[in-house]
């Protein structure tokens, strides 16, 4: 039944609406500045409600709706299958075991307090944190953890590989859990996944797939599902019980609003329908910066974007081919040029700055087009003709593609520009005689490791490897980092420091530039916070 | 005229089915692996791609996948989409109705804005009336829709705030005040449920789009009626009903318009149902979830089950619409029965 405050309260909004022009939810922006330290955790948050200082909710709290123009569209919202865009959302309802702070590199203490692995790294026990609610008012326990994990297994779908070496799982009281695994694996990260691990409640368990897609879940996580029209709203409500406690300014409830089109999401923002919106057109980025009624906020997800060659098509099978067109790569243009400080340059690790076994000290390919004309000749090779395929789904790619083909052109390679769907794409990729030549590859971890990174998109024979590289020396090394990672973290460094520079050397593709998000919202907006995967709607106040 | 509807309705059914075939047959060539997709994307493993094509029944003979989809639609099941894994009769009955709700309007001011004005232009044809609309018909049928919907989000919601931005609901009534899903079209749900402060918030997110969507349509209807009426005031009969000293009202309704209706009822037609499916850049720039939208998404995504049934209700609906224009054409127009 409807109250009269509601009644009220939606008369004078249907006021707004129709006489005053666009609704907006939140008090007018105040004046503010340009572009913000996105990626910076704010001091009273460091790894989320661990640092906070829990304040119960009550009348004080400022009833507050943020509205958050949305880009894409959620596949798959059951956490133990959903394998795409859905950890923007889930991350808000659910919550993992461990953190990963992409300031510090390290996996901090989420729903586990603290953890211990033995000597060889096939057994890790979590100790939980106590005193959390699942939304239903269930207790988090040991029997939870146990149950999500033996269902992302028994699903076997999407993200469930990374429980492979998970045999068994004990629960020796209701606050400790053990996972007695095959082989050494890094539990502690692996427990930070931005896929897969998010824990449910056991009372989902004989729910099918059909009641998550309703946008329906019990997690332990600030915000609860409220309400979902696919393609349209998603509504998530604050959990008043949420053990991390929540403070003044804090966003009572969040509004996913479904807008494709990045010039209308801009709009929304504008106009004050929106307080929060990602994915914006580079060109709108750059004219923002001088609004003082917005905040641009880049923060690390740990992606990165490489361009691979491939390797199958001759003459791409000759190294110093590759090597070439590595040289002839205008990395400093396109950054400079095109992305400024919304992205940054990577030319001496496969793996992004934030991660571990991130490096700056191998030898990467500077832009050098003398040395690429040396490496064609010793190669034999003139008159080259290559396909760069991009598609629509990273606008800048054509730009990019178009600044390389003015560089090839000066060593007589033409480089044709040919556009795909993202899908159509990763179909011709998948066979080495029609894939082409050279392409973008932007890669987020599944979790945060470098052998997620070095195993998927350079492991033989793996779906990300589009560059169809092959070296059994590197798969080795990648194997043995997985097992060291799980054991001896330093030993895991230098295993994918040297598989890094063996990849590096053989040239089937090359790292260029680390990618953030970037967020722009209401200047009044504060405490953008990334964890790991996205960003982290628990940290936003509104002053 | 029974006989007339039966043949009608038995061509009918073969362009049905034969497009079914057609898309089916088209969406399976298309470059793209649905597999990959449902499994995972670039991210899924050998194994789980294998899996999925199994699930999908991807690897069974294209015969034998036809054959069984042939069998199912006809027991009304579209079969499950490959992208949200909700059952594809659910997601037209989400999206359909979003569309419904924009399309009917827009047809209704073409036919109650065009049809008048096509008349009076093509009535003083040569005139400052005429020349004035033609004018304005033609910059109408020129102009972009998309580029219009850009232009009005930028002036009316962004500058001056008269009107929202995108969506079908402002994130208050969402949260405060939402409709209860009844039949899916916002404006009737909310009467039904007495929901007056949704209704209007669903009114006010209708206008821009609805005005965007209608200039094509209005500006098409106008130029049809218009250059109808003209050709059918120079037809013998209308000579002949002015010698014989009938009223220029009498000759205007009872003969020219009466004849000069009938393409602009193709016209409409085809354009109504071109519209379900074709308003997809005014839904992407309104954010509107409409079925053009679905479709699009369906497409680039390799998502047979949602392409093949947006391909076959469309059809359905073209062969519905033209059988009732020219049921409506054979009413008006005896030689078109006889034909």
């Amino acid at each position: 039944m409807r109250t009269s405050n509601r009644m009220v309260a939606g008369a004078m909004l249907a006021a707004t609406c129709l006489v005053g022009g666009a609704c907006t939810a939140t008090a007018p922006a105040s004046s503010g500045s340009g572009v913000a330290t996105g990626s910076a955790v704010p001091s009273d948050v460091p790894g989320g409600p661990t640092g906070g200082t829990p304040v119960t909710s009550g009348a004080e709290i400022p009833e507050n709706v943020l509205t958050y123009a949305y880009a894409k569209e959620w596949p798959q919202l059951d956490p133990s299958v959903a394998f795409s865009a859905e950890p923007d959302v889930l991350a808000q309802v659910y919550e993992t075991l461990t953190v990963f702070n992409p300031e510090t590199g390290e996996v901090e203490p989420g729903l586990a307090t603290s953890w211990e692995n033995d000597a060889d790294g096939t057994e890790w026990t979590f100790q939980l944190q106590e005193g959390v609610k699942f939304h239903d008012g269930s207790d988090f326990d040991a029997e939870a953890v146990k149950f999500t994990v033996e269902r992302a297994k028994e699903i076997n779908r999407g993200p469930a590989y990374i429980f492979d070496a998970v045999e068994s799982i004990d629960t020796p009281d209701p606050l400790s859990v053990t996972f007695n695994l095959s082989a050494a694996r890094p539990m502690d990260l692996i427990m930070a996944a931005g896929w897969g691990a998010f824990i449910l409640s056991p009372s989902s368990d004989d729910q099918p797939s059909e009641w998550f897609q309703e946008g329906q879940g019990i997690g332990t996580g600030p915000y609860m599902w409220e309400s979902y029209q696919p393609g349209e709203s998603a509504v998530l409500a604050r959990f008043p019980g949420y053990w991390g406690g929540w403070r003044p300014g804090q966003f009572t409830q969040v509004i996913y609003t479904f807008t494709p089109e990045a010039t209308s999401r801009q709009q929304e923002l504008l106009s004050g329908s929106a307080q929060l919106t990602l994915n914006l057109n580079l060109e709108d980025l750059r004219r923002l910066e001088a609004d003082p009624n917005v905040t641009i906020a880049p923060l690390n997800i740990i992606g990165i974007r490489y361009l691979l060659f491939n390797n199958a098509r001759p003459p791409l099978d000759d190294v110093d081919v590759r090597q070439a067109l590595a040289h002839s790569f205008p990395t400093e243009d396109v950054v400079d040029n095109l992305f400024g400080e919304y992205a940054t340059i990577n030319k001496n690790s496969l793996v992004p700055d934030g991660v571990w076994g991130h490096t700056t000290d191998l030898p990467g390919y500077d832009y050098d087009l003398d040395r690429a004309r040396e490496l064609l000749e010793q190669a034999g090779v003139s008159e080259l003709s290559l396909e760069f395929a991009y598609t629509g789904s990273f606008p800048e790619e054509v730009l990019i593609g178009q600044l390389w083909k003015a560089t090839l052109e000066q060593l007589g390679v033409t480089l044709n520009l040919r556009q795909y769907t993202f899908n159509a794409l990763i179909a011709t990729s998948d066979n080495p005689s029609t894939a082409p030549h050279a392409q973008f590859e932007y890669w987020p971890p599944t979790y945060p490791s470098p052998y997620d990174y070095l195993f998927s998109v350079f492991g033989t024979g793996q779906g990300g490897n589009v560059a169809f590289y092959s070296n059994p020396e590197v798969d080795e090394l990648i194997d043995r980092g997985l097992t060291e990672s799980g054991s001896d973290r330093d030993a895991a460094v230098a295993t994918f420091t040297e598989a890094q520079r063996l990849i590096l050397e053989d040239a089937p593709g090359i790292p260029v530039f680390d990618q953030p998000e970037v967020f722009v919202g209401d200047s009044a907006i504060d405490g953008y916070l990334s964890r790991g995967f996205t960003i982290y709607l628990y940290g936003l106040t509104e002053s | 005229m029974i006989r007339y509807i039966a043949r009608r309705l038995v061509f009918a059914t073969v362009v049905v089915v034969g497009v079914l075939v057609i898309t089916f047959l088209i969406v399976r060539v298309l470059p793209g692996d649905p597999a990959r997709l449902y499994a995972g994307g670039p991210r899924a493993t050998p194994d789980q791609v294998d899996r999925a094509r199994h699930e999908l029944g991807l690897d069974r003979p294209l015969v034998e996948q036809l054959g069984a989809y042939m069998g199912n639609v006809v027991r009304g099941d579209f079969g499950r989409s490959f992208v949200t894994r909700r059952t594809v009769v659910e997601d037209l009955a989400r999206f359909f109705p979003a569309t419904l709700e924009l399309v009917i309007p827009v047809m209704s001011l073409a036919l109650m804005l065009g049809v008048p004005v096509g008349v009076v232009s093509g009535a003083r044809s040569g005139g400052r009336i005429d020349q004035t609309t033609r004018f304005l018909a033609i910059s109408g049928a020129a102009l972009p829709p998309f580029w219009l919907a850009l232009v009005a989000q930028l002036v009316f919601a962004s500058s001056l705030g008269w009107l929202p931005v995108a969506g079908r609901l402002g994130s208050e009534v969402t949260v405060l005040e939402p409709i209860d899903r009844v039949t899916g079209f916002y404006t009737v749900d909310a009467v039904l449920t007495g929901n007056w402060i949704g209704l209007g918030d669903a009114l006010a997110h209708l206008v821009l789009p609805i005005v965007v969507l209608s200039v094509y349509p209005i500006s098409l209807v106008i130029r049809q009626t218009r250059s109808s009426v003209v050709e059918v005031m120079r037809e013998p009969f209308v000579t002949a009903a002015r010698a014989s000293g009938l009223p220029e009202r009498t000759i205007m309704f009872r003969f020219v318009l009466k004849n000069a209706f009938v393409p602009t009822l193709t016209v409409l037609g085809l354009t109504f149902v071109a519209s379900l499916t074709g308003s997809v850049l005014i839904e992407v720039i309104f954010g509107w979830p409409g079925i053009g939208r679905y479709v699009t998404d369906s497409i680039i995504a390799s998502d047979l089950p949602a392409v093949v049934a947006v391909t076959v209700i469309g059809t359905v609906g073209y062969v519905v619409v033209n059988l009732v224009v020219d049921l409506i054409q054979a009413a008006l127009d005896p030689r078109v029965r006889a034909r």
